[in-house]
């Protein structure tokens, strides 16, 4: 008798071991719980959130520490991606279908096909959608629905800082306005004793976003108009001088000791600590990072248009959307549409004000912060006639960690720039018959 | 005459049960994922959607063409020297040191080695790239404040330090469990030999060698074989530190191009391909390594 209840003692605590096991398995569960809206103005549940916001994460624990104080009986999970971009990030979530409720996105390829495929909600009913300028509206429209994928965080574009008292050291009276002047500038600073720029070897996604983006604005879109629909299409041939020229400026101004010695291992931070410490006279960084470069106390910043442009050209200026945000297609879309519309409406001003970048939306909504300086460079930049996007908008969405490599191994004289084109233009070519 | 056991009796039921629940983790975790892996390496499944088809060995082949293969796999193999050789060497010599010192001091300076195996290696990756850091790390500027020059290294940037950068920090990770191992194995030689080879004239060098090395054979073959397997599959901590295997792909190895693949590139058919490529790899070098060893094991 003693020992047959042993036996059933045993076999009732592994069954119960068991039964943990499996109930560990699975989902986070916020998934399939509904948002429910009890009365006007209240919400409940737990939204999960991804977010990508290297240079400033507590933003966003921020903006959900005060939308859950407007809704206490919403808890929101934040959680950073980490590594070189989104797709690292949002890829094994998708692969193992798991997508967060609200996560950070881009109006790129693998954007379009998530929203496509049925992943992401549509979110063309928010405010925020509406308010967002008709560009904005238009990049973040999926391309064979018509699906409404998400909200821009921002105008984006690259452009240069630079310490106008270096400048003024180095006897340079103006900003150059063609490649040949820029060379001469970073020429004139480096006899200075200057570091003339920061150059972001060792995170190349800002090297993509900088130099790359320009050059693919002022050599490929000042020639054809659609060239960014026929990399997609894999009919632009890329194996071409004008394309490896990409790639040779890159290595050009590192080979002439215009930027910091340890580039190569240079990161997001580390560059932009570089050139708040004073240590370098230019960065070629984005306008959503102005509130850290215009706010700086230690010397006068200015800004400037890249002169990636021949001479007697003008300059193709680069205007994309910053990274933005979009949520999953799942029964909790309800409470992430409501935080979507807080963290572009109310919340908005918490991530703007401390970024100073340049407001996605028709109507301001609230109170926005934006250095004089940079406000009148983005107006300059809207009036050009022919202008180009980020080069990870342009880009399939495989082939974008390639040029981060090639990149890289331009500036270590692994491969030669006219290599790198011609691998590039077969990545592409690749990819694009794969969707044939 | 005595009765024939019954099956029932040499195989209790609650045996098997108790079994079951490994058996199903094992199953879930292990075996199955490695029956879908070998299945969708023979696909283009991209990772994103469901659809995809059958292709053959093309990820395969289209592996072994890609310019940065050898690179890849060579970077792997020196890393694997760089570390297999370093870890064991170092956790050899520091056992050898800790076994002549008291057993409370040994013990403080066991315990002080074994502490990073307790961090994450995400954590380690953070913090060597903090002390490798070009500007601010604390290799360069304490090199810079005491004047050594050469010491000022692009630890992360430059392709011919990147891996012995990598090497340097992950021995540092893992050398406390290893020296542990060596430690128990010096603890279970006779002292009779030594003495034995005292009383012979032996010199302490010759006693290493001819003593001290034979006996621990064993602690050196599972060592070998476990940090082999370790290094070749290792991704957090070179990851981390090499921010994704730069730059270009001197800091990369098997393990990171299998996460490019399937996260960065989106070719989760070729990512698949690549670890069926590394799992190979991995159990034939521990096969010659087991082979050696329990060879030189059965000499001794």
């Amino acid at each position: 008798m003693q020992k047959l209840f042993v036996k059933s003692l045993v076999v009732i605590m592994i069954v119960c071991m068991f039964t943990a096991i499996l109930a560990g398995c699975g989902g986070t569960g916020t998934k399939d719980t509904p948002a429910k809206t009890t009365a006007a103005g209240t919400l409940k549940g737990d939204l999960s959130c991804l977010i990508w916001l290297p240079d400033a994460p507590e933003i966003i624990q921020k903006q959900a520490e005060e939308f859950m104080k407007l809704y206490p009986d919403v808890k929101v999970d934040v959680q950073m991606m980490t590594g070189n971009g989104l797709v690292e990030n949002l890829q094994p979530k998708l692969a193992s279908n798991s997508l967060p409720d609200f996560f950070s996105n881009n109006s790129d390829e693998l954007g379009g096909i998530m929203a496509d495929d049925g992943k992401i909600a549509d979110i063309g009913d928010t405010k925020a959608f509406a308010n967002s300028y008709d560009s904005m509206q238009a990049a973040w429209t999926s391309p064979k629905k018509g699906v409404k994928y998400g909200i821009s965080g921002g105008i984006a574009t690259t452009l240069f800082y630079y310490n106008i008292d270096m400048f003024k050291k180095a006897g340079i009276t103006e900003v150059p306005k063609d490649f040949d002047e820029f060379l001469a500038v970073c020429e004139k600073l480096k006899t200075a004793g200057f570091v003339p720029l920061v150059w972001y070897g060792g995170f190349p996604n800002m090297l993509s976003n900088g130099p790359f983006s320009y050059g693919l604005a002022n050599n490929l879109a000042n020639k054809d108009a659609d060239f960014a629909k026929k990399i997609l299409d894999g009919t632009l041939n890329l194996n071409t001088p004008e394309v490896a020229d990409i790639y040779a400026r890159i290595k050009l101004v590192a080979d002439k000791d215009y930027v910091q010695k340890g580039y190569m291992s240079t990161d997001y931070t580390g560059g932009m600590t570089l050139f708040t410490d004073g240590n370098a006279a230019m960065i070629f960084q984005g306008n959503w990072a102005s509130g850290t470069f215009m706010d700086n106390k230690k010397f006068e910043t200015g800004v400037f248009l890249p002169p990636w442009n021949k001479k007697g050209e003008a300059i193709v200026p680069v205007i994309g959307s910053e990274t933005g945000w979009s949520v999953a297609e799942n029964k909790n879309k309800a409470l992430s549409k409501a935080f979507l519309d807080y963290i572009c409406g109310d919340g908005f001003a918490i991530y703007q004000n401390q970024r100073q970048n340049t407001p996605p939306f028709k109507q301001d909504v609230g109170k926005v912060v934006l250095n004089e300086k940079m406000k009148n460079f983005v107006v300059e930049i809207n009036k050009s006639p022919v202008s180009s996007a980020l080069a990870f908008q342009i880009l399939p969405a495989n082939t974008l960690d390639l040029t981060f490599k090639q990149m890289q191994e331009v500036l270590t004289n692994t491969k030669t720039p006219e290599q790198a084109a011609a691998e590039l233009d077969k990545a592409v070519k690749d990819y694009a018959a794969t969707k044939k | 005459m005595r009765k024939k056991p019954s099956y029932r009796d040499r195989w209790e039921i609650e045996g098997l049960i108790f079994a079951l629940p490994s058996f199903l983790v094992l199953l879930v975790f292990i075996i199955i994922p490695i029956i879908l892996n070998l299945r969708y390496c023979l696909t283009n499944y991209d990772g994103i959607r469901a659809e995809f088809d059958f292709i053959g060995l093309e990820n395969f082949i289209s592996i072994f063409q890609s310019d940065s293969f050898v690179v890849i796999l060579m970077n792997t193999f020196q890393l694997s020297l760089i570390y297999v050789v370093g870890l064991n060497v170092l956790a050899i010599i520091l056992a050898a040191l800790i076994v002549r010192v008291s057993a409370r001091f040994g013990n403080f300076v066991k315990s002080l080695l074994f502490f990073p195996c307790l961090l994450s290696m995400v954590v380690v990756g953070f913090i060597w790239r903090l002390i490798y850091n070009y500007n601010s790390g604390l290799i360069n500027v304490t090199a810079n404040k005491l004047g050594l020059e050469f010491l000022i290294q692009e630890w992360l940037g430059d392709k011919a330090l990147i891996l012995p950068s990598v090497g340097v920090s992950i021995i540092w990770f893992a050398l406390g469990y290893y020296l542990i191992i060596y430690y128990a194995g010096f603890m279970a030689i006779p002292v009779e030999l030594y003495e034995a080879a005292d009383v012979e004239g032996a010199s302490p060098v010759k006693q290493f060698f001819k003593v001290t090395l034979p006996m621990l054979a064993p602690s050196i073959t599972i060592n070998v074989v476990l940090s082999t397997v370790a290094i070749l599959a290792a991704f957090d901590l070179p990851y981390v530190l090499t921010a994704g295997g730069g730059p270009g792909y001197y800091g990369s190895t098997l393990a990171i191009e299998i996460y490019r693949y399937a996260y960065n590139s989106i070719q989760q058919g070729k990512a698949f391909a690549l670890s069926v490529i590394l799992a190979f790899i991995s159990i034939v070098i521990a096969l010659i390594e087991l082979r050696l060893f329990l060879k030189r094991e059965e000499v001794n």
